[in-house]
């Protein structure tokens, strides 16, 4: 288990510092910013550095080193997570986490290592719960409740719902889920794919009274071909309700017409998923329900993958021809491959270039603008927004300077970034969330989809 | 110095406000003057002079000042007594306090201080908070009691904290047991004796709280987990398939510590068809993790690498998973290499090389030459790619990027080792970069490649003539090569080699001042000098294969590093006693259940891993090993094995002086046995009471003790020394020769011999440190005199043996490491203390390509503890190189051994060549080991002939380790018109059931078309091959070996071990019917431990037994016994010694899953012996006992 943790800035200083056990000195710090910080490896060649038989963990956010000591055989996975945790508790608390907030709220990060880690051993990191008894003024000015008595606030941090107060009210019940997937995608150059896959995750808002039981259904396959019954009933029984809200919202029951290439009925193959706490393991495990009781506010409901025909928004046609040793050619194509009423927002395309290029000609022939960005190596080519089945096409000719000792260009991969709402590149749907409570309120849901780009490589 | 008048003024000023008088009704004005200690604090700047104030502060009702004063106190107190004690008073305010958050929080901090009065007063009201009406209080307080028993361990358990700890196991609240858990494992893990264990039934308990808890809390009880030992198969089901679910949590710490809890349960597994979806399982969630953050993705990574050793077949078709993303850390794409190449199969192979390439053209120099080097691999892995895999590397070679030409040069070296004559074509290209070749590891592939195709190159005498001039500036991996190559192109070639090679060989004997070189240098000299012939044959001989099986651990350290999975250790892959001090190790808890079962992928898609990893004997551990040092890549050169057996031969030819200077002799590790730490481990996790005053413990004790005494000596790297030991485990332990002899009391010390880890744990782990300490003796007799007489030729043969006579109190044992190559050198000798008055004999015979005499001279050396006595050594009968050798050789066991470590002298040589009576070897074959061996030394860390059926070179009597009952009659030649056959039964290293026969015709016909097939029996015994006779001629016979396999019809024979055999033959169908020895059909997973034998020994009490008078056993030494009976998998659980005898428990396992518990009682004059055996099978004893009476009394 963990001996100590601390925070570092960016240049080595130990912002905090906290020991647990008495095997380890705060000395030891010393250690991992001379063995690690300031080493002078420019990258660092694992996140786990042992030095005799102290371990370090460490992890970089913004201009901070998160760094947990072991002297044990600790488990590695379970220290990341915790960091992972930790750092999550400080965008929560602070907003941004980084040197200034941490020097400006130590005595509460203080108060939160104490409460978080018992003797190295990770407690509650809840943020609902931890809100509740750790607090700065900002967090307890926004706390509409009062403190509540020590009994509830020890029951909330040791009961089985360590993630929501059960004290919560809202005038009007309403939850939000978004779906959002990542496409990951490694082209060829010849054009084959090597691997697509979708990572998708589930983020839900939700503002609900008292402790609602909520369940939740997706056009999962394993559900549908065992009960194709079942998805008709529910739509019947109106667990969902309709309401046209903001354009980007859907509100559930009715199919995405305009979801690019899914149709009605179909269902998508979940490779794996994995939940939040919340999330009743057991039941998924027998029947995939995915059953829960929510946290308030804003929680990562579950991720997925998909394996299975993933639907590339994208289609990249990319021609560079390296012609001698002072030109590179290049013609790259990209279509568009959803549906014509939707569009990709905020597409940037990045095409790297050889790092002794000096001057790019660039022409580009339909939506988006072009220009060689000298200090990533890389022809920049932004498009605000790029409609369904459209196509646009970029040339160029970069002039290379003559180099002493020629080394080949090592030719990275063209990649692209975009974000397509409505759209699930793995054609999952929201099929239902129902939400039962006591006293039995009527609940109003939101859905949204947006595709982005994970790591959308297209290699050349 | 400026400085510190404003600090002091700080401290002034804050304790001003601290002690203001001013109205302060809800302290909020000490808040912030608090605060400003904190920060203070936090930049290091001591306000410890501040305590009286701080502690004042404690009164005031403020959660969030308390909590400052609290930090305050944990900061400081734990240096400064005297602040400790001043705050007790406010502690016990506040552990009564009505808030449970302030009892918690008084807990809480006292824990932290480890100050005796504040220990002191938290003892009560710990009490009292472990049975607080708050859970919330309730989990700080059981996390309060590990750190007590951090403090003070005794304390913990004289207030019987630890029984409080238990029932809270019960507790109805989540976060609680969690606590409880995490607190009691951890105690368990630190304390000597308190040894965790946990049944079925709390299991089920811990699982159905694992719903309600938090997801920290999840993993403190899965973790505990891994304390259960499924009792049988059905319990193993159940864990499994109830934390199945966590691994769709979405913390990848609850993933891991499942998929570890599970992979740890499936050992317990029998059934193939449960087995198969629990994998399939698996895979899914382990891909999700590549997702998370990075840190995580590596060790997902390193922890994929180990599953798939294990289970090949999990992660089946997820290959494209681990294709690296350009933007990856350098971390994770190395960690994904690896397990690309694990999972490229023959269909998949030119998708991995596509991809190979692509990754060869990436910036990161390490990552560059990993995929190089991979690509290399595969092309050895997979033959059908190899040319692919050339191709490609021809392609990258012409990039003419410096770091990838050496890296493909390398490569391909160990491509022309595994396919010679396939590729010389591309030698050409390869000499166009002859320039370039900067760095030592390809400079010497390079050379290594010229020396090979010496005469296919034109001008290889030149070329190789380039590196002459920086010969004596080379490091001494190149200068190896070029030894070793100019030697070839000399022997090739000579008139081309004439100038070369005695320029080399001078400077190598005379101006190099490493052994290795030197020695090799000699060697080579005489060889050529004397012999010519037999230099070519040394020189040039068949190489053995090589595999590309690179990283692959051998199975128990596999075995022990899957028990960690997700930890530090299964990262670095070492076993957590390497790098954390108080570690204890992991072992599988012996049960049943035990079946390790795992199952293999399609044999097509991968090569030597297709054999049931499990059971790989130590023969294919050997090709583990010798892979392995393919794949280091060093090619062996520094530190080479083989270079240790010239070694000696170098001191032979000096004269074999007394005090020869040898590198090794502090690394020189002893011991050969099967890798059988089980054994070892249990005895020390053994239950005290349990045993009671039964005397086996406490000899078991000794003989840890021993062999802690011989660790203590070695005093070697333990982590790189595993494998090289492991590697030599299978030395066939039985034979004549006893590579080393642990005797004494030490029965398990020589089980944890072979396993230095066992032993590493066993020292800092074991319950019994007292009487370690007080049986660790070691003596180191090598420096002292080892005498040898002049030995006129290198390839002077001498065997000898010696026996120590150990004093009865405090006996001695030696262990004889590392004779090579016929000269005693002086290796170390570790004396152990034991109370066994037994004669120990310890016979060492090396073998030399020479002539020898089959007689081997027996020294009796009366040797007192401490003293070091003399290695003498008997040559007898030098007689002339060059005419073969009719003596009878057998059981030549050869093993030489050796750690590449950093430390550079780190070395060990253990070879033992026994000449024993038996099979009659030609001098030829020797030859042909030895030149196995030497070649090895050109290119492998380790060389391993001689043992089992390895590699290469082994004498006729190879397989000598296991019982094959002699061939008898099975046709008659009068009833079948001329065909006679004779046949026996053999169960082969590895559990390779076979038929052994030889088809002899007698009649004036060729006899052809056989075939074989077996009636239905016992066990469904039946040849999983064909009969591989072709036609027999006249008066011919033929020898062949039909392999067997279970699982076929069954129906009950009478006897159990009846077999009806039918051949059909171009002379017709035979029938005829034989018995088999049932040991055949014992398994290699029959080792229980003690504890275990004793269980079922009293649970089988009523149970029918059988007892059998065993005369005139074939046994030199209570140690042979030990080796054959496990050789057999007669396993020996204990052995202890009673005046005039030794007292062995043995437990076996029938493949049907029978178990045999026996003990044998052996004379120790050998004559005569009982054998008393109870078994879940009483209607076998009879086979059972008649097995062992067989394996007992065979030559």
């Amino acid at each position: 288990m963990l001996s100590a943790v601390f925070i570092y800035n960016q240049k080595g200083e130990v912002l905090i510092s906290r020991l647990y056990r008495h095997d380890v000195k705060r000395s030891v710090a010393d250690v991992f910013r001379v063995h690690v910080i300031s080493s002078p490896a420019s990258v660092v060649r694992s996140p786990v550095t042992t030095l005799g038989s102290t371990s370090f963990f460490h992890i970089r956010y913004d201009n901070l080193w998160l760094c947990a000591v072991a002297k044990n055989n600790a488990s590695a996975a379970m220290v990341f997570e915790f960091l992972y945790r930790l750092l999550g508790l400080g965008v929560s608390y602070f907003g941004r986490f980084d040197e200034e907030a941490v020097k400006n709220n130590f005595v509460l990060i203080y108060e939160l290592l104490d409460e978080i880690l018992d003797f190295g051993y990770p407690q509650n990191m809840e943020v609902d719960t931890l809100k509740l008894y750790v607090t700065t003024e900002s967090v307890r000015s926004r706390n509409v409740v009062e403190a509540p008595a020590p009994q509830s606030i020890t029951m909330q941090a040791t009961g089985a719902t360590t993630w929501r107060r059960n004290d919560i009210v809202y005038k009007k019940n309403e939850a939000f889920v978004d779906v959002i997937e990542s496409v990951n995608l490694i082209l060829s150059a010849k054009g084959t794919v090597l691997r697509a896959d979708v990572q998708g995750q589930i983020v839900m808002r939700s503002f609900l009274s008292g402790m609602p039981e909520c369940k939740f259904g997706l056009n999962d396959k394993l559900v549908l071909d065992r009960d194709p019954a079942s998805g008709s009933i529910v739509n019947r029984s109106g667990g969902v309700r309709v309401s046209g809200g903001a354009p980007p919202s859907r509100s559930m029951g009715t199919r995405a017409g305009g979801m690019g290439g899914v149709g009605d009925g179909e269902s998508v193959e979940i490779a794996d998923c994995q939940f939040h706490q919340c999330v009743r393991l057991g039941r998924f495990d027998t029947d995939r329900t995915i059953s829960f009781i929510p946290p308030d506010g804003e929680f990562e409901l579950m991720r997925y993958r998909t394996t299975e025909n993933v639907n590339l928004p994208f289609k990249v046609l990319p021609v560079v021809r390296e012609l001698g040793r002072s030109c590179v050619e290049y013609e790259v194509l990209i279509k568009s491959n959803f549906s014509a009423k939707l569009s990709a927002t905020n597409m940037v395309v990045s095409i790297p270039t050889p790092p002794n290029a000096t001057k790019c000609r660039i022409k580009v022939t339909g939506p988006g603008k072009a220009k060689y960005n000298p200090e990533e190596n890389a022809i920049v080519w932004r498009i605000s927004r790029f409609q369904g089945l459209q196509e646009t096409s970029l040339t160029a000719v970069v002039d290379l300077a003559p180099m002493t000792k020629p080394t080949p260009w090592s030719r990275p991969p063209i990649s692209l970034d975009f974000q397509v709402l409505m759209f699930t590149a793995s054609g999952l749907l929201v099929r239902f969330l129902k939400v039962f409570e006591r006293s039995n309120y009527q609940s109003v849901k939101w859905v949204r989809y947006m595709t982005k780009a994970g790591s959308y490589e297209i290699r050349i | 110095m400026l400085l510190l008048p404003l600090r002091v003024g700080k401290v002034h000023d804050l304790r001003a406000e601290l002690t203001s008088e001013k109205k302060d009704p809800r302290g909020q004005r000490k808040k912030v003057a608090m605060k400003k200690v904190v920060a203070n604090m936090t930049m290091g700047n001591d306000m410890s002079q501040l305590y009286q104030e701080v502690i004042a502060c404690m009164s005031i009702p403020d959660l969030e000042v308390k909590k400052m004063v609290y930090l305050f106190l944990i900061n400081y107190a734990r240096a400064r007594a005297e602040i400790a004690n001043m705050a007790v008073n406010g502690f016990e305010d506040d552990v009564n306090d009505p808030n449970p958050l302030i009892r918690a929080m008084a807990i809480r901090t006292m824990g932290y201080i480890y100050v005796d009065r504040v220990i002191e007063s938290l003892i009560d009201p710990l009490r009292h908070c472990l049975r607080d009406r708050d859970p919330y209080v309730r989990k700080t307080a059981a996390m309060a009691v590990l750190k007590l028993s951090m403090f003070d361990r005794s304390l913990v358990e004289e207030e019987k904290f630890l029984d409080m700890l238990k029932d809270l196991l019960a507790d109805g609240n989540p976060s609680v047991v969690a606590n409880a858990v995490a607190a009691l494992t951890e105690i368990s893990e630190r304390s000597p004796h308190i040894k965790l264990k946990l049944n079925m039934k709390i299991a089920n308990k811990l699982i159905t709280a694992l719903n309600e808890c938090n997801e920290w809390g999840q993993i403190y009880i899965l973790e505990s987990l891994m304390y259960v030992v499924p009792q049988d198969t059905s319990d193993a089901e159940t864990v499994i398939e109830r934390i199945m679910p966590r691994l769709q949590h979405g913390n990848s710490g609850v993933v891991l510590v499942s998929v570890k809890v599970i992979a740890y349960m499936m050992n317990y597994v029998a059934q193939t068809e449960t087995l198969e979806p629990i994998l399939r399982k698996l895979s899914p969630p382990l891909v999700t993790l590549l997702a998370a953050g990075p840190e995580v993705q590596y060790i997902t990574l390193r922890n994929i690498q180990l599953l798939l050793q294990r289970w090949p077949t999990i992660l089946q078709n997820q290959l494209r998973a681990f294709f690296c993303k350009y933007d990856d850390p350098i971390y994770v794409k190395l960690a994904k290499l690896e397990v690309i190449l694990s999972l490229t199969t023959e269909e998949n192979a030119r998708v991995v090389l596509t991809e190979l390439v692509e990754y060869a053209a990436e910036i990161d120099v390490d990552f560059v030459r990993k995929a190089v080097r991979s690509i290399g691999r595969i092309a050895i892995k997979i033959e059908l790619a190899a040319d692919r895999c050339v191709r490609a590397l021809l392609d990258l070679i012409q990039t003419k990027v410096n770091y990838v030409v050496q890296e493909a040069i390398v490569v391909i070296r160990d491509i022309f080792r595994k396919y010679p004559n396939r590729y010389e074509s591309i030698i050409g290209t390869l000499c166009e970069n002859l320039d370039t070749l900067d760095e030592p590891e390809a400079r010497a592939a390079m050379i290594w490649i010229i020396g090979q195709y010496a005469d296919r190159i034109d001008n290889s005498d030149r070329v190789l003539a380039t590196f002459l001039d920086t010969f004596l500036d080379d490091p001494a991996e190149v200068q190896l090569a070029m030894l070793t190559a100019v030697v070839k192109l000399f022997i090739m070639r000579p008139t081309a080699g004439q100038d070369m090679v005695p320029k080399v060989l001078k400077w190598a004997t005379e101006h190099v001042d490493s052994p290795d070189i030197r020695d090799r240098g000699f060697i080579y000299w005489r060889l050529l000098s004397t012999d010519p012939e037999m230099a070519r044959a040394v020189v040039l001989a068949d190489k053995p294969e090589i595999s590309a099986e690179g990283e692959r651990l051998d199975m128990p350290l596999l075995e022990e590093l899957l028990l960690q999975v997700g930890t530090l250790s299964s990262i670095y892959r070492k076993p957590p006693c390497t790098f954390i001090p108080f570690a204890k190790k992991r072992v599988l808890g012996a049960s049943e259940a035990l079946t390790r079962l795992t199952i293999a992928p399609p044999p097509v898609s991968r090569l030597p891993r297709s054999a049931s990893v499990m059971k790989r004997p130590p023969s294919s551990k050997q090709q583990q090993r010798t892979a392995s040092s393919a794949d280091d890549g060093v090619g062996g050169l520094s530190g080479s094995s083989s270079v240790q057996l010239s070694a000696s031969a170098l001191d032979v030819t000096n004269g074999g002086s007394g005090g020869m200077s040898n590198p090794y002799i502090n690394d020189t590790a002893a011991g050969f046995m099967q890798g059988n730490d089980a054994v070892l481990i249990d005895l020390m996790s053994m239950d005290d009471d349990e045993y009671g005053g039964d005397s086996s413990a406490a000899i078991n004790s000794g003989g840890m003790a021993g062999f802690n005494a011989s660790f203590g000596l070695t005093g070697m790297n333990m982590a790189s020394l595993d494998p090289a030991t492991r590697g030599t485990a299978g030395t066939a332990p039985d034979s004549q020769v006893l590579n080393s002899a642990f005797d004494a009391a030490g029965l398990d010390a020589l089980a944890s011999v072979a396993s230095p880890m066992a032993r590493l744990s066993g020292r800092s782990g074991s319950p019994m440190p007292d009487l370690m300490r007080q049986f660790t003796s070691s003596f180191d007799l090598s420096s002292g005199g080892s005498s040898m007489g002049a030995i006129p030729s290198p390839m002077g043969n001498l065997s000898f043996s010696q026996h120590l006579q150990p004093q009865p109190v405090s006996g001695s044992t030696s262990s004889l490491a590392g004779m090579a190559g016929g000269a005693a050198a002086p290796y170390s000798v570790a004396a152990n203390a034991s109370s066994m008055p037994t004669l120990l004999g310890t016979t060492v015979a090396a073998g030399f390509p020479s002539v020898l005499s089959p007689t081997s001279t027996v020294f009796n050396i009366p040797t007192s503890t401490g003293s070091p006595f003399a290695n003498s050594a008997a040559i007898s009968g030098v007689q002339g190189n060059q005419q073969p050798l009719s003596a009878p050789v057998a059981g030549n066991n050869a093993t030489l051994f050796s750690q590449t470590g950093n430390n550079s002298n780190g070395n060990i040589t253990a070879a033992a060549s026994g000449i024993s009576e038996g099979t009659a070897t030609a001098f030829k074959k020797e030859v042909d080991d030895l030149a196995t061996q030497m070649y090895n030394s050109g290119f492998h860390n380790t060389t391993n002939a001689g043992s089992g059926s390895g590699s290469g070179g082994v004498g006729s009597g190879s397989d000598t380790g296991t019982y094959v009952a002699p061939r008898h009659v099975l046709l008659d030649a009068q009833q079948t018109q001329g065909l006679e056959i004779l046949g026996t039964f053999a169960r082969r290293t590895g559990g390779k059931i076979q038929m052994e026969m030889s088809f002899a015709n007698k009649s004036s016909m060729p006899i052809s078309d056989f075939a074989i097939q077996f009636n239905k029996n016992t066990y469904g015994l039946t040849p999983s091959g064909s009969l591989g006779v072709g036609t027999v001629a006249p008066m011919h016979s033929v020898d062949v070996t039909l392999p067997l396999t279970l699982g076929g019809p069954a129906q009950a024979m009478q006897p159990l071990t009846n077999l009806q055999i039918a051949i059909k033959c171009t002379a017709g169908v035979f029938y005829f019917q034989t018995q088999y020895s049932l040991h055949i059909l014992f398994g290699e997973t029959g080792n229980s431990d003690q504890g275990e034998f004793l269980r079922m020994w009293k649970a089988m009490g009523d149970a029918p037994t059988g007892s059998r008078n065993v005369q005139r056993l074939r046994f030199a030494s209570m140690e042979d016994m030990r080796n054959k009976l496990n050789m057999n998998n007669v396993f020996t659980v204990a052995q202890r010694a009673v005046a005039g005898a030794t007292h062995f428990y043995t437990s076996s396992k029938l493949v049907d899953g029978s178990m045999f518990y026996s003990e044998i009682k052996v004379a120790n004059n050998f004559q005569a012996a009982i054998i008393v055996t109870k078994s879940t099978a009483a209607h076998l004893v009879p086979l059972y006992q008649k097995a062992v009476e067989d394996i007992c009394t065979a030559f």
